[in-house]
């Protein structure tokens, strides 16, 4: 007779191993959905520059990599193509066509030809006031752009932590002991 | 005879009976009105956040087109679009203003995939109460008939839990729990001083924390808190019908399965006064086909089932077969759920956690205890909930951009506590489903009408749970307290704990199924679901659902070999 915890564990193992291989195959999978991201082109040029300036000022690279390193932009734009109804979609572009309207209201020119701390300002005044009133258009974008990012596998493992199959539950553990937020 | 026995249903109801029906040695055919579904293979819980279509996010004009109900259930996402109905392609009927709910997928395996598995016994509380109370009809059984095949199944199937010793909430055959975070303690500790009576629990949870050598054999692991159950778990450490029941009947050889084939009708033959076989539609091609064997069981969803029973008509039963007492179809119960409330808990702060723990706490009924009578309402309500500490999804509320706001979510936030409650809710004969009369769906079959309201009882409780839920964050301490009264509890449906609509009773006259499952009419047919439910509790329901299942079938079983079936 097998000791039954033995054959437990080797059991164990043959499930791991199987999720490794399977991660494997999804991560291939996942590579050709970065293409598609990469490809897909809701956004103008002109929007997506200003996409990508406002990715960046809301989450930029410090000591990890932000949200431009992280791909949120095409992110953003891929689900504007395979998520968005239209209705989300006039909301994004009016964010950028509402940053677009401060930048003008405050230094009488385009928002990309603002210098890089007058963009910060813009958009810092901006998400605080959309934030602290309804912000029908931004909450959505805030949130799919944080989504975008702590998701990502640079959000999710060099930002904050995380693990695929912890294999534990840990109920009580000193925060310094984590350290950060699971992601 | 093509089989000894026919299951209609392949979900949480139907596994179990295939289980033991196998198992006494009858050739049981199962059919499954979905598509088959390979466990492990067909499940995508080992993609990484990153790697889910969309994050996760379904399409929203899919959702609106195709799943305009199935779209407001929080475990809707692209890891798991395939267990869900389409309703644009499942239709049903519900009176202007009455909104019904049903949500549910159909595939082999059924809910039993989708399920938050909890996983609680009834008491005498419970099968007493229609009694006690003058709702509904009596139970024609009690907690010691039960008991047996509650300690039966909740072994096989593996349910993680503490045993606490509270009479109306039995303890059982339990695996270890799992453990409630630093926070949730308090709750407890809170709670249990400044409310005798009530109890704060870790949810009773069908996970394997420590599997047995009988799950092992099944090729089930431990759970690895992952949280990710909605999507399949390849490790076969939740219980479902794929895990668990379905590959314990196939081994014993004696299970066929069919997929893709829609339970239509039951036949009847009036000479013998027996069931003879089950009449399926082909859900690729349309057409119909029979099956036929001794004893056929019902495992269909409560819904479900009632559309076969009134489907199924005869000269001999022209409202549809086992319906004499004109009950099929009435009494449809769901629990009241989304009755939400949430605080924000001080402290703490140098305490966190690792893992996912797929589950949270439950505030066991403390209402009622005796069925008394005379007070504002009858019977009573749990609690489900947990505490955790607030993620980065925070940053989506909270006004903030770069550096300073990365830092911030670099550090988890408060703790918060939500808890949910779940109320019972009353029998009532109005609250029914139908079969259209001229409109059908694409197989021919007509369609449902689903009439469904909560009554002044269920208003009440909905009421009270409120209040307790907030005066138990108070004595928390809690700040930030919100309480959901505004926008009221979820609809009826959205508990997915359908029940009643072939109710178990002692009198033929005002009931569907005896004590032991079987219709009062027709002898060799049992009906195992939620639709044999003489009452809903305030407790998850799939427990029961499998007891009852379990425990029909070996009834069954014995009366074949005695030959009275």
């Amino acid at each position: 007779m097998p000791d039954p915890g033995e054959s437990r564990e080797l059991h164990r193992r043959a499930l791991l191993q199987r999720a490794i291989i399977l991660v494997g195959g999804a991560a291939a999978l996942a590579g050709l959905e970065g293409c598609d991201f990469a490809h897909a082109q809701f956004f103008s040029a002109n929007q997506r520059a200003k996409l990508d300036r406002i990715c960046d000022i809301i989450i930029p690279a410090t000591d990890t990599p932000g949200a431009l390193g992280a791909g949120v932009p095409a992110f953003i734009d891929a689900m504007m193509t395979h998520w968005a109804s239209r209705e989300t979609r006039r909301r994004f572009v009016s964010v950028l066509d509402e940053v677009e309207a401060r930048a003008h209201s405050v230094g009488k020119t385009d928002f990309l030809a603002l210098t890089p701390q007058q963009q910060i300002d813009v958009v810092t005044a901006y998400d605080r006031d959309q934030m602290l009133g309804p912000g029908q258009n931004y909450r959505p974008f805030k949130n799919l752009l944080l989504l975008g990012y702590y998701h990502s596998q640079i959000g999710a493992t060099q930002e904050l932590h995380y693990e695929l199959v912890p294999g534990h539950w840990i109920a009580d553990a000193p925060l310094s002991s984590i350290g950060r937020t699971w992601a | 005879m093509d089989f000894d026995a026919i299951v209609v249903g392949s979900g949480m109801s139907g596994g179990w009976a295939a289980k033991e029906l196998c198992e006494r040695g009858l050739k049981t055919l199962v059919i499954e009105r979905g598509a088959h579904v390979t466990h492990g293979e067909d499940y995508l819980d080992y993609k990484e956040p990153w790697e889910l279509e969309n994050f996760g996010k379904m399409p929203e004009d899919e959702l609106a087109r195709d799943y305009p109900i199935q779209k407001e259930c929080y475990a809707f996402t692209t890891a798991n679009k395939r267990f869900w109905v389409k309703d644009s392609d499942h239709p049903y009927i519900t009176p202007e203003g009455r909104p019904f709910h049903w949500l549910r997928g159909y595939h082999l395996g059924g809910r039993s995939l989708l399920w938050a598995r909890h996983s609680y016994r009834w008491s005498d509380l419970d099968y007493e109460a229609n009694l006690r109370d003058g709702h509904g009809v009596d139970w024609p059984v009690r907690y010691a008939d039960t008991k047996p095949w509650y300690d039966h199944v909740e072994r096989f199937a593996g349910i993680s839990g503490s045993r606490e010793g509270i009479p109306n909430l039995p303890d059982g055959e339990f695996l270890p729990a799992m453990e409630l975070n630093v926070v949730e303690k308090a709750f407890k500790q809170n709670i249990e001083m400044r409310f005798p009576g009530r109890k704060l629990i870790m949810g009773r949870v069908a996970h394997l924390t420590q599997p047995t050598e009988e799950q092992d054999a099944l090729g089930r692991g431990q759970c690895q808190y992952r949280d990710f159950c909605y999507r399949g778990c390849s490790f076969g450490a939740y219980f479902s019908a794929l895990s668990a029941t379905l590959p314990a009947a196939e081994r014993t050889g004696n299970l066929t399965i069919v997929t893709d084939a829609i339970g239509h009708s039951v036949l009847h033959d009036p000479a013998t006064g027996r069931a003879i076989g089950v009449r399926v539609i082909d859900a690729n091609t349309k057409q119909g086909r029979t099956y036929t064997a001794r004893i056929v069981f019902l495992c269909a969803s409560a819904i479900g089932t009632a559309q076969i029973l009134l489907n199924s008509q005869s000269e001999h039963f022209p409202t549809g077969i086992a319906n004499r007492s004109d009950q099929v179809g009435r009494n449809l119960m769901d629990h009241i759920s989304g009755i939400r409330a949430s605080g924000t808990v001080q402290g703490f702060e140098d305490r966190y956690y690792a893992g996912r723990r797929p589950a949270g706490f439950y505030i066991p009924r403390y209402r009622n205890l005796n069925n008394e009578q005379g007070g504002p309402f009858v019977r009573g309500f749990g609690f489900q909930g947990g505490a955790s500490r607030e993620d980065w999804a925070r940053g989506g509320w909270q006004p903030g951009v770069g550096e300073e706001l990365k830092t911030r979510l670099r550090t988890p936030g408060k703790w918060t506590l939500s808890m949910g409650g779940f109320a019972e809710m009353l029998p009532r004969p109005d609250n029914r489903v139908t079969l259209h009369r001229t409109r059908k769906d694409k197989w021919g079959i007509p369609l449902l009408v689903i009439d469904c309201t909560y009554g002044d009882n269920d208003h009440k409780l909905i009421a009270q749970a409120y209040d307790d839920a907030e005066e138990m964050l108070k004595a928390m301490g809690c700040t930030d307290i919100r309480i959901g009264r505004a926008e009221g509890p979820a609809g009826p449906g959205f508990g997915i704990h359908e029940a009643g609509t072939a109710r178990m009773g002692r009198d033929p006259a005002t009931s569907v199924l005896n004590g032991w499952n079987q219709a009062h009419d027709v002898p060799n047919l049992f009906v195992t679901d939620g639709a044999c439910m003489a009452s809903g509790a305030c407790q998850n329901p799939s427990l029961s659902y499998m007891m009852f299942s379990a425990r029909a079938a070996n009834h069954a079983a014995d009366l074949m070999q005695q030959g009275a079936l």
